[in-house]
């Protein structure tokens, strides 16, 4: 299993205070074997629950360190294949969406590979139906070829997650969204075309007064209840090039 | 991702009056809609740039369980070993 910290400590904490009980206990017992603790770990524990070895994550990430260590946990407790405890499911998914109410699926990366670039940051900003109704619909009097701004407050929703992976201690945003702006296209078969542009800037690390900037030009659609946005081929965050998406479905 | 923490992005200091000069330039430079550029088409094959491939998604073949107290639960009843990790943020969407 893996954990958030946030979702055990501060004032972002969601867990019963016996199951943080738990991850304090593992915390103990490490420590008082003199085994590696701290935040960012993994743990490998025995059947009945005691702390059997730990890595740093830095050290659990290097080729082969933690494939030997659950080797060695497979070998000592003659741990056989077999069904699966708990059945597999998509991990990223929104999370606690309103009654009637949908999401948008957000993936953003960069270009390149490797450090921070491995996989893309993804986010499910959440709407009620109402919303994405405002969001979509196309205003009274409207003809092909008009134009209007998309609701301010829902497009900055949407965009303030239009960038790649930095480091994500929480959920709190700490973007200064300074552009974030989405003009719709009524065209003749009804669907809406779209093109906008954001700015963000954001500290690459938490507590960072050091602001990475942010910007992309935009386009997409609405088209039978179905959203797409997209960053065009100027999108940079600092000087290199990423990509993001928005994706979602009228709920 | 903590996991690689190797190389830092670049990250230059912007002063308040550059970040406002430069969101005003944002916003003249703006795309007007109806000057569109790509078809449709060409809008999904993007969505694909920045998506996880479906290798990038094989954490989603474990079975994962939701708290440690749950985990302590099965691994008594059927005798196997945990794995756990602790982390910051949210792995499984690549915010962490």
């Amino acid at each position: 299993m893996f954990t958030s910290n946030e979702d055990y400590y501060g004032d972002t904490a969601t867990v019963p205070k016996e199951e943080r009980a738990e991850l304090e206990r593992l915390h103990r017992e490490g420590q008082a074997a003199k085994k590696s603790t701290g935040s960012v770990h993994t743990w490998l524990l025995s059947p009945d629950g005691k702390v059997a070895d730990t890595q740093h994550v830095a050290e659990a990430a290097k080729t082969g360190k933690l494939l030997a260590a659950l080797e060695a946990m497979k070998s000592k407790y003659s741990a056989t294949a077999g069904k699966p405890l708990v059945a597999p499911a998509a991990l990223s998914r929104p999370r606690a969406v309103p009654a009637g109410g949908g999401a948008v699926h957000i993936t953003a990366r960069r270009e390149g590979r490797g450090s921070w670039g491995e996989f893309p940051g993804e986010n499910w900003p959440l709407f009620t139906a109402e919303e994405w109704r405002t969001f979509t619909t196309v205003p009274a009097g409207k003809r092909p070829g008009d134009t209007w701004q998309l609701d301010a407050a829902l497009s900055r929703r949407i965009l303030n997650h239009f960038h790649p992976q930095t480091e994500a201690c929480s959920d709190k945003d700490r973007n200064t969204l300074e552009v974030a702006t989405l003009t719709a296209a009524l065209q003749p078969d009804g669907s809406l075309r779209l093109a906008g542009r954001v700015l963000l800037h954001r500290a690459f690390y938490p507590g960072r007064k050091d602001l990475t900037e942010c910007s992309a030009s935009l386009e997409g659609f609405v088209r039978d209840g179905r959203l797409v946005l997209v960053t065009l081929d100027d999108a940079r965050f600092a000087k290199e090039k990423f990509f993001a998406a928005a994706t979602g479905k009228a709920p | 991702m903590k996991t690689v923490l190797a190389r830092q992005i670049a990250t230059p200091t912007v002063g308040a009056m550059n970040r406002l000069l430069l969101s005003l330039a944002a916003l003249l430079l703006a795309i007007p809609a109806g000057a569109a550029t790509l078809t449709p088409d060409e809008i999904e094959k993007r969505v694909a740039l920045s998506a996880p491939a479906p290798g990038e998604r094989r954490l989603d073949e474990i079975g994962w369980s939701t708290d440690i107290r749950h985990a302590l639960q099965l691994a008594k009843e059927h005798q196997r070993p945990i794995f756990l990790f602790t982390h910051d943020g949210r792995m499984a969407a690549g915010r962490c």
